[in-house]
């Protein structure tokens, strides 16, 4: 009975991550070798000069992609199946590498820090908020002055700041 | 004896107070670090490297020597008592390590590891010391074709031994020298892959690419599963000390385990995942009783980690020697040298030898203070382990954000960090082996430029490669890297049908 049932299934059993990996690789491969077609220039030697190398990438990307792709439809079993993924938790990370971005020249290092902390605290499900936020502004201030006077390296104290106090 | 005169000198810069307290600070930290779960030695040098931007050269990579060495120990701890290894090196020592934790006899894990570690980084480094300057003499004679196929080497043996599958250790590979080649090409100066972006001219650092792909990566692949795991953690109880039976049963396997380690370790091809295993087979088809390996058999510990240990110290030589990374710490170790513009390779043993003496030389100082360090202190590194999980995850995303941004203080590599972080996340999900990427990475460039001077010392012609009788055996034996395994696999299939 299952046995028929999974011979029933058979066509759709396509590892769909997997897929999804070799054909990701193989338009990887094809996109690199475009761009590489137009860096062939110079009057080297080896003719193909500075296209060669990402040429035999591109070429090493399809070739590889091209076997996961396969792998994918013959059901290929030397890759495990994707575990489970909290995204809401993922999501909170990402938030917290988002904020630096748009924020550390405005805020500066300090508040941003603290923001950041806070967000991977709760990713991983502590409920705390303003204990978090506590750690991660300490956190900050070590950081800052660490660096800043010990290293003599220049983390930056942020243009609000600097604007209401210098 | 020339060797042990430039080791003594190596002594004399490294046993200044100055340079003692940089190496005591290098291996308390990177103990600490490492020990922290998720976080395996790679990462740990990769996130402490800011740390020594302030310093000289010399100080600074006398502090990463006890770094490399104190995340090496800090590793086996978590991997013992969380069965979490850090690195496909301390794979091995959590399937008896852990199984030692769970039956009370943490301490005895510990123990043996910390002690074959040392006796194991003690004999790889003297090891070290004498095969390193012979080896730069040899790399003084290799031509840019044989350079070529013995970075070929290096590049498909990790790809091939690293991970589940050769296709998907490949497929990292190309994508970390991808990554390489972006920036401003070696020989020519034509900018590629930089979509007009002025800080990608440069190429993309391989510090910020080392803490995405394993601190953020692990960091998002963490906050995604942790919901559905749980750890335990075993506690250290009863008499800490190993028993006489203990020491008799481990001193073998931890000489054993070193001889492995570093003759493989040493050649420009290893990886640490590779000794261990094979120490770990070893021990278990010379014991009495294979039964009890995976339940806790002390020598299933002992070995594994003096292999590792060993080829820790080992792949220092072709690192330093030739310039070749065969692991994912040596490739940090290799982008830390570039921060200082320092190029490792037969060349730097002639200009900076106080900084390559004085390197190996607090090498052997290291692993002594490691040794006082661990035996005793084991409680408070274990404590470290209780960090509660949200604050632990919180510190390593900020640490990841301080690193890749202190590098050059501008927001694109906060930028870089985050997109490649994500490819990490995704290639954990997908079971596709992050080391490749990051060696594709650093030795792309090195590669390529040792390819197209080979190409053009021969005009043009690319049988340069294989009319080398040096040059056609590297890569005789790199293809066989990637072969043997899947005709190995194709059989096997044959054989079930």
């Amino acid at each position: 009975m299952t046995r028929n049932k999974r011979a029933r299934f058979a066509p759709t059993s396509i590892q769909i991550p997997q897929a999804a990996l070799g054909a990701f690789a193989v338009l990887l491969g094809v996109c690199v070798a475009i761009a590489a077609w137009g860096y062939r220039e110079g009057s080297t030697y080896d003719s193909l000069g500075p296209s060669l190398f990402p040429l035999v990438i591109a070429s090493g990307l399809i070739v590889t992609g091209l076997v996961i792709l396969v792998g994918a439809f013959a059901s290929d079993t030397s890759a495990e199946p994707v575990e489970q993924v909290d995204w809401i938790a993922v999501a909170l990370v990402v938030v917290g590498l988002v904020v630096p971005i748009v924020l550390i020249v405005a805020l500066g290092w300090i508040p941003v820090i603290t923001i950041v902390f806070a967000l991977g605290a709760r990713a991983f499900g502590s409920r705390r908020t303003a204990v978090d936020l506590g750690l991660g502004l300490l956190f900050g201030i070590l950081t800052f002055a660490f660096f800043n006077y010990a290293l003599g390296l220049h983390l930056p104290s942020g243009w609000i700041i600097s604007r209401l106090f210098g | 004896m020339e060797t042990l005169s430039l080791l003594a000198h190596g002594f004399s810069v490294a046993l200044t107070p100055f340079n003692l307290m940089w190496a005591a600070m290098g291996v308390t930290l990177g103990t600490a670090i490492g020990v922290l779960p998720g976080i395996g030695p790679a990462t740990t040098v990769a996130l402490l490297l800011p740390m020594t931007f302030g310093l000289e050269p010399t100080s600074a990579f006398i502090m990463f020597a006890g770094i490399y060495y104190g995340a090496q120990y800090g590793g086996s701890t978590a991997a013992i008592l969380l069965n979490t290894p850090g690195e496909a090196g301390a794979m091995m020592t959590t399937l008896d390590g852990n199984a030692m934790a769970r039956k009370g006899r943490g301490a005895q894990a510990l123990a043996t590891a910390a002690i074959g570690s040392f006796i194991a980084g003690t004999i790889g480094t003297v090891g070290l010391t004498f095969v390193a300057q012979p080896m730069a003499n040899i790399g003084l004679h290799l031509g840019p074709p044989e350079y070529c196929a013995l970075m070929v080497l290096a590049l498909t043996s990790v790809s091939a031994l690293f991970g589940t599958s050769v296709t998907r250790g490949l497929l990292s590979l190309f994508l970390g020298l991808l990554l390489g080649s972006v920036g401003l090409e070696p020989l020519s100066g034509v900018p590629r892959f930089s979509f007009g972006i002025m800080e990608l001219l440069d190429g993309i650092d391989t510090v910020i690419v080392a803490v995405a792909l394993f601190a953020v990566g692990e960091t998002l692949y963490s906050a995604a599963r942790f919901r559905f795991v749980t750890e335990d953690i075993y506690a250290l109880k009863g008499s800490l000390w190993m028993s006489k039976s203990d020491w008799a049963r481990s001193w073998k396997p931890w000489l054993r385990g070193t001889g492995i380690g570093f003759a493989i370790g040493t050649l420009p091809a290893g990886g640490s995942e590779v000794p261990t295993v094979l120490s770990y087979v070893t021990e278990k088809k010379l014991s009495k009783n294979p039964e009890e390996f995976g339940k806790g058999a002390i020598e299933g510990v002992a070995g594994p980690e003096a292999a590792n240990n060993a080829s820790a110290a080992a792949a220092l030589s072709p690192l330093l020697a030739l310039g070749l990374p065969t692991s994912a710490t040596a490739a940090i170790m290799l982008a830390a040298f570039q921060q200082y513009g320092l190029r490792p390779g037969p060349l730097l043993f002639q200009t900076k030898p106080d900084l390559i003496w004085g390197m190996i030389a607090s090498l052997y100082i290291g692993n002594a203070l490691l040794l006082i360090l661990n035996l005793p202190l084991i409680g408070i590194w274990v404590r470290l382990l209780t960090i509660p999980r949200p604050w632990l995850f919180a510190g390593i995303l900020c640490f990841s954000i301080l690193g890749a941004y202190t590098l050059n203080t501008n927001v694109v590599d906060l930028v870089i960090l985050l997109v490649i972080g994500l490819a990490g996340f995704a290639m954990r999900l997908l079971n596709v082996p992050l080391v490749p990427c990051l060696i594709g990475l650093i030795l792309g460039p090195l590669l390529e430029t040792q390819m197209r001077r080979s190409l053009m010392a021969s005009l043009g012609d690319p049988s340069i490669f294989v009319t080398r009788p040096i040059s056609l055996g590297l890569l005789l034996i790199a293809a066989a890297v990637i072969l043997v395994p899947l005709l190995m696999r194709a059989r096997r299939a044959m054989a079930t049908k």
